[in-house]
C-alpha cells in the first residue's frame, strides 16, 4: 500500500530564524497585524510503500535520521500521515 | 548631469546597484541609487531594478521585494508608459509583482549558473531593443532561479533568447531550461523589460573578457 507522509522541517523553537522573521516583517504584518510569529521551513512529501500507516511514518523518520535530511541540533521536525 | 534621470532601485540585499550606475553613466544617462523607503516615482523618467539577492532570496528570489511599497511606485510609471527594465533579480522581482507575466523557476540543472552566454534579439518592439533584432549579443548570466515558464506560451512576448553565436537556437544554447529558450520579456506595451542577462556587465570593453560592450546596446535604449 502507498501511504502518503509529510515531513516538515524547521529550526527549534529557541533557534531565531531570520528568512521567517524576514518575511513576518516584511510581506505578512503589511496585510494583517495579527500574525505573532512565522517560522520558515522546508516540506517534504513522501510517497512509501508500507503496510501500515504506523510504518510507513516510522519508515519515513527512520530515512530522515539515516539520510540526515535535518540537523538535529538546530532542526525540529514534524511527520504526519495524509492518507493513501 | 545631462541625459534622462534613472532611478536605481535599492532593497537590502541588492549587489549591482553600483555596476548599473556607471554603465548608464557611460550609456549617457543620469542614473542614481535610491532606497526602496525613498524612492519616488515622479523624479524619475525610468526605473532600472538591479541585480542580487534582495531580502536575501527569502521565501523565493523577488518574492519579498515584489510586495514593498517601492514597486507600487513602480506600478505608476509602467502605467505611464516609463520604461522599467529588472535585471536578474530585478527581473525576478518583476514576475513576482505582476508586472510581467510568468515565473523563473530554479534552473533545470539545480545549479547556480554563471557564464557568458549569446543571446538573440527576437523582438525590436521595446526602446531597449530598437534596431537591433536578429543581432546575437555576448552577455553573463549568474543565476540560481532563471528557467522562464509560463503555462500559456501564447501571452509571452519573448525579447531575448539564448542562443549560439551564430544565432541558431536550440536546447544546446539553454543554459537554464527556459522554456523557449526565453532570456528575456517584455509586457504587452513593451515599456517594462526583464532579462536574466547581465548588461552592466558588459558595458567596458577594457573590462569585458571578449572586448565587446554588447550590454551597452542595450542599456543605450534607456537612455534615449
Amino acid at each position: 500500500m502507498i501511504y502518503e507522509i509529510e515531513m516538515i522541517i524547521t529550526t527549534k523553537e529557541n533557534v531565531r530564524d531570520p528568512e521567517g522573521e524576514s518575511i513576518k516583517m516584511y510581506a505578512v504584518d503589511k496585510v494583517d497585524g495579527s500574525v505573532s510569529e512565522v517560522r520558515a521551513g522546508k516540506y517534504l512529501l513522501f510517497r512509501i510503500d508500507a503496510e501500515s500507516e504506523t510504518e510507513a511514518m516510522e519508515k519515513v523518520k527512520m530515512i530522515a535520521d539515516k539520510a540526515r535530511l535535518y540537523n538535529p541540533i538546530i532542526h525540529q521536525v514534524k511527520v504526519r500521515s495524509i492518507g493513501r | 548631469m545631462e541625459g534622462k534621470k534613472i532611478a536605481v532601485l535599492k532593497f537590502p540585499g541588492t549587489t549591482c546597484e553600483l555596476d548599473v550606475v556607471k554603465a548608464l553613466r557611460e550609456a549617457g544617462g543620469n542614473p542614481q541609487v535610491v532606497r526602496h523607503d525613498r524612492f519616488d516615482p515622479d523624479e524619475f523618467d525610468s526605473v532600472v531594478l538591479p541585480g542580487g539577492f534582495s531580502y536575501g532570496d527569502y521565501l523565493t528570489a523577488g518574492a519579498i521585494a515584489s510586495s514593498s511599497e517601492a514597486m507600487r511606485g513602480v506600478k505608476e510609471m509602467s502605467d505611464e508608459g516609463k520604461v522599467v527594465l529588472g535585471i536578474c533579480n530585478g527581473f525576478q522581482i518583476l514576475v513576482w509583482s505582476g508586472l510581467l507575466e510568468g515565473a523563473l523557476l530554479e534552473n533545470i540543472n539545480r545549479r547556480f549558473v554563471s557564464k557568458w552566454v549569446f543571446v538573440k534579439v527576437i523582438d525590436d518592439g521595446t526602446p531597449l531593443t530598437k534596431g537591433l533584432k536578429g543581432r546575437v549579443l555576448r552577455l553573463p548570466i549568474a543565476h540560481a532561479e532563471g528557467r522562464y515558464y509560463h503555462e500559456r506560451l501564447e501571452r509571452v512576448k519573448p525579447i531575448l533568447i539564448y542562443s549560439s553565436e551564430r544565432g541558431d537556437v536550440s536546447e544546446e544554447y539553454n543554459p537554464n531550461g527556459s522554456v523557449m529558450n526565453i532570456a528575456s520579456v517584455s509586457n504587452e506595451a513593451g515599456n517594462v523589460i526583464g532579462m536574466m542577462p547581465h548588461p552592466e556587465r558588459a558595458s567596458f570593453s577594457n573590462i569585458s573578457p571578449f572586448g565587446n560592450p554588447d550590454g551597452l546596446l542595450i542599456l543605450r535604449g534607456i537612455v534615449k
